[in-house]
């Protein structure tokens, strides 16, 4: 990969991969942090990687440090609340469903960010996050299982 | 086949957008058999999050790498570039030219045991026609090559060469088949491209090749003169005259040599009364 491929990747694919950050972190900063992060191994490993797979190898690596930093949150047991209050009468949906989405753990929410986000297949995201396909079918199911029934308690609050 | 025990997969994988034509249809057939069925699919596609295209990374420039700087190459003018190509094309034509050169070297040789006069040349290419000789015409012989050749068969031509330096022309004519005259060889022929003289009408001759030769013979033989004069102890004055002595008695062998064969073409006719004697030579 050339300088010019290389910032070629950064103007097409930094907000993609910032707005994954963010809700794979649920921090801006951490999501800055990782991105920053991201491009750096990337331009390190330019000789390595082609343009094409580009995208693919700056998402696995945003996986990668939004799964170490899961994983850093979890041995200082800290946990964000969820809201559960919600506008009377007039719930914004994609509100419910991002905090359905902080319901999930690290990797399932990742999984499912890089199936709707991106739209990656089954394949593709096992390629990402080093796991099989069959294991990517079952932990995606299983959050979106997890997603439906959240936001069918949530209807049925409301 | 969809059942109410894998029926949720389906689902899930119609929320994901693995479900290919045929499953999806046979999905919805299925929904539409239970629309209590419909609710939960509405769920299901509920879970399908959206990217929120207006977060966007605010610091993108400070990702971008510099790129390097260009190299800035002033073009020479046509000028310069006239004057490369002249250069080059003269010398590569001199160099074609050095080639073909050493390359060429002809012989003509008159085969008269098969009544045919038959050329040789070095380089098929360049044989061509040679006129039809009479009977006292003498074969004319051309200059030497002076070339030099570095090539082994064409040594190994050489030396045959100088082993047949007396090597005899025979020019007969098909009437009369008779050796008229004969010529010794003391030079390397060439000119197989020049007419013979008395040419009434071309014939073309078979042509064979023959290995490239060279006439370093000739330069050996005036190396041999010099260095034969250069031995004798005498002064310069004296290998001066010397060599003129030699010079002149070449040139009064030549004249003889050449009265000689003139007689050869000449006759003696006496007429006695009504009878004629004629006496050839």
């Amino acid at each position: 990969m050339e300088v010019n491929e290389y910032n070629a990747c950064v103007k097409e694919w930094a907000d993609a991969l910032f707005r994954f950050a963010c809700k794979c972190t649920g921090h801006s900063d951490d999501a800055h942090d990782v991105v920053q992060n991201s491009f750096e191994v990337l331009w390190q490993k330019r000789q390595d990687v082609d343009k094409a797979k580009g995208k693919a190898f700056l998402f696995q690596v945003a996986y990668n440090q939004s799964v170490d930093n899961f994983r850093k949150r979890s041995k200082v047991s800290y946990k964000e609340i969820p809201e559960e209050s919600t506008t009377p009468g007039n719930p914004d949906l994609k509100k419910i469903l991002d905090r359905a989405l902080s319901q999930l753990d690290e990797q399932a929410r990742a999984l499912v960010l890089l199936k709707d986000y991106e739209g990656y297949r089954y394949e593709e995201i096992a390629q990402i996050t080093g796991l099989t396909d069959a294991q990517v079918k079952v932990y995606l199911h299983r959050a979106r299982k997890v997603l439906k029934d959240y936001l069918v308690s949530v209807e049925n609050i409301i | 086949m969809i059942t109410w025990e894998n029926y949720e997969e389906y689902m899930m994988m119609h929320t994901d957008g693995e479900l290919s034509p045929d499953e999806e249809r046979a999905l919805m057939a299925f929904i539409e058999q239970h629309h209590e069925l419909k609710k939960e699919l509405a769920a299901f596609d509920l879970t399908r999050s959206v990217a929120d295209n207006t977060q966007v990374y605010a610091n993108k420039e400070a990702l971008l790498k510099p790129l390097p700087a260009k190299r800035i190459i002033a073009l020479p003018t046509w000028g310069r570039y006239s004057i490369a190509a002249g250069i080059a094309a003269i010398i590569f034509i001199s160099l074609f030219r050095y080639q073909s050169a050493n390359k060429i070297s002809e012989v003509a040789v008159i085969d008269t045991t098969s009544h045919k006069q038959t050329a040789r040349t070095a380089t098929p290419a360049l044989a061509t026609t040679i006129a039809p000789v009479k009977n006292d015409t003498p074969v004319s012989v051309a200059p030497p090559v002076a070339r030099a050749v570095a090539h082994t068969d064409m040594k190994l031509a050489v030396k045959e060469r100088r082993n047949k330096q007396q090597q005899v022309l025979q020019v007969i004519t098909p009437e009369q088949p008779v050796v008229k005259e004969v010529i010794t060889i003391r030079e390397l022929p060439v000119a197989a491209t020049q007419k013979m003289p008395s040419a009434n009408e071309p014939v073309m001759q078979e042509i064979k090749e023959l290995p490239a030769y060279t006439t370093v013979e000739v330069a050996d033989d005036e190396a041999k003169k010099r260095s034969f004069l250069d031995r004798l102890p005498i002064d310069d004055l004296k290998k001066q005259q010397l060599e003129n002595i030699a010079g002149s008695f070449a040139g009064a062998y030549h004249d003889v040599n050449k009265a000689k064969q003139d007689l050869y073409s000449k006759s003696i006719t006496i007429k006695v009364e009504k009878r004629k004697l004629i006496i050839g030579f």
